[in-house]
């Protein structure tokens, strides 16, 4: 009897703790189901801003369910390029390169941080008003604000289907860090049989990891990274040119928080960024073998001073 | 040569008297070699010990400067926003490249565009 009453407070808890966590307006409720279901083929621009620089691409998305595939059109800077998921895995296929980039599938993580801020009721409304047509079809667009007040993300919603039509990320001080919006849209696709199959042969295919080491090797730095089993996968890695260095960029992702873990020369003080925290950040940096590391998140410090201890270099 | 000629040659060493060095001579010599091995190990570990104090000098005058001015705030700014651009960018391209993954096709020019090419392509 004891058991029972025991198993059904824990159900009760578990649904109050979901329906917590779900959004109240059904509108939104529409857009995270429709992340893994909705199909569509579509040609949508993406825009990125980095300090005074931008960034246009246009894209043809074909989407069906979990599966995707993205290709990148002529006079694009990434012309002939092509992205495959096939709900499991991605691959990255490129022109005139020999291994095609594998890593774990994205998924519905473009809007994992949507559905974290809906969840903290405390620190971000939600306001849903009319919104102009895109692409031809009618939307609502959703706003959300932190607790001060400045907008986080704009999103337009086709209503009957939850897909997102255009989206506006903005940074802490509410400048915009990047938009997408569709321009032509069909909600009744065909597919052929082998457009989200994984491409190539096997040993064709290289994951983030290799590719870390590969520029790791090429450029100086440690084939240092965080292992399997912290709750992170390695997304993205890049060199980039910083103040007349060289800095290892390393992007990963895990329940729906970004993590970016940077190596370069020792010249950052050990412990938390100043600048980190005011951006509403944390942050830890620590040396190893003459290096300096950073990992900037989210996530809170202790977390992140953990997440360093389990490091690896190899 | 014959063989009445080796015999001669034979005793005529035989007859040479013997010219082994003295003790003396000996240990003085074994006293100067082991004085010169002592000296070129000295001289190696002064080289050594220089070298690393050298490197740990240098190591000490680095983290001396970064623990007294802190980290660039320049540096700072760029790791916060190169955090927050990554981000936004996994918001925005979905399962498609972001930024950090954009290597230019062979035929693609630089994907990013200045300001200044924005205002010439106007």
């Amino acid at each position: 009897m004891t058991r029972w009453v025991a198993f059904l407070m824990l159900a009760a808890i578990c649904a109050l703790v979901r329906a917590q966590a779900d959004p109240a307006d059904p509108l939104l409720r529409r857009v995270l189901e429709a992340a893994g279901k909705a199909r569509y083929a579509g040609e949508r621009t993406v825009e990125y801003r980095r300090g005074l620089d931008r960034l246009v691409q246009t894209e043809l998305v074909f989407k069906d369910g979990p599966r995707y595939r993205i290709e990148y059109l002529p006079g694009s800077p990434l012309a002939g390029q092509v992205v495959i998921e096939n709900g499991r895995r991605r691959w990255v296929v490129r022109p005139g390169e020999e291994a095609i980039d594998e890593g774990p599938a994205r998924g519905d993580d473009a809007l994992a941080r949507l559905r974290l801020q809906l969840a903290d009721r405390r620190g971000f409304t939600t306001t849903v008003e009319d919104g102009e047509p895109i692409a031809g079809l009618p939307t609502r667009r959703v706003e959300v604000a932190d607790k001060r007040g400045i907008v986080v993300q704009r999103l337009w919603v086709h209503p009957p289907t939850g897909i997102v039509l255009r989206r506006e990320i903005f940074g802490p001080a509410g400048g915009k860090l990047g938009s997408f919006e569709f321009r032509r849209i069909d909600l009744q696709p065909r597919f052929s049989a082998d457009d989200f199959e994984p491409p190539g042969r096997p040993e064709a295919r290289r994951g983030p990891i290799a590719r870390l080491r590969e520029l790791a090797r090429a450029e100086g730095f440690l084939p240092a990274h965080l292992p399997p089993g912290t709750g992170f996968v390695l997304d993205s890695v890049e060199v980039r040119p910083l103040l007349g260095r060289r800095v290892l960029m390393q992007v990963y992702r895990g329940g729906g928080r970004i993590l970016t873990l940077y190596q370069l020369p020792p010249m950052v003080r050990p412990g938390p960024l100043q600048l980190a925290r005011r951006a509403g950040l944390n942050s830890y940096s620590w040396q190893r073998e003459g290096r300096s590391f950073v990992l900037v998140s989210g996530l809170p410090e202790e977390r992140l001073r953990e997440l360093a201890g389990r490091l690896v270099v190899r | 040569m014959n063989h009445r000629e080796n015999r001669a040659v034979r005793e005529w060493v035989r007859r040479l008297p013997e010219d082994e060095p003295g003790l003396a001579w000996r240990a003085s010599l074994n006293e100067r070699l082991a004085k010169e091995a002592r000296g070129r190990n000295r001289r190696a570990a002064r080289t050594a010990g220089a070298s690393a104090a050298l490197a740990v000098a240098a190591s000490l005058a680095l983290w001396f400067v970064v623990q007294r001015t802190g980290t660039d705030s320049r540096l700072e700014a760029e790791l916060v926003a190169w955090h927050q651009s990554a981000v936004a960018a996994t918001d925005l391209s979905g399962p498609g490249l972001s930024p950090i993954e954009w290597r230019p096709s062979p035929a693609g020019a630089d994907p990013w565009r200045s300001v200044e090419e924005e205002l010439e392509a106007l």
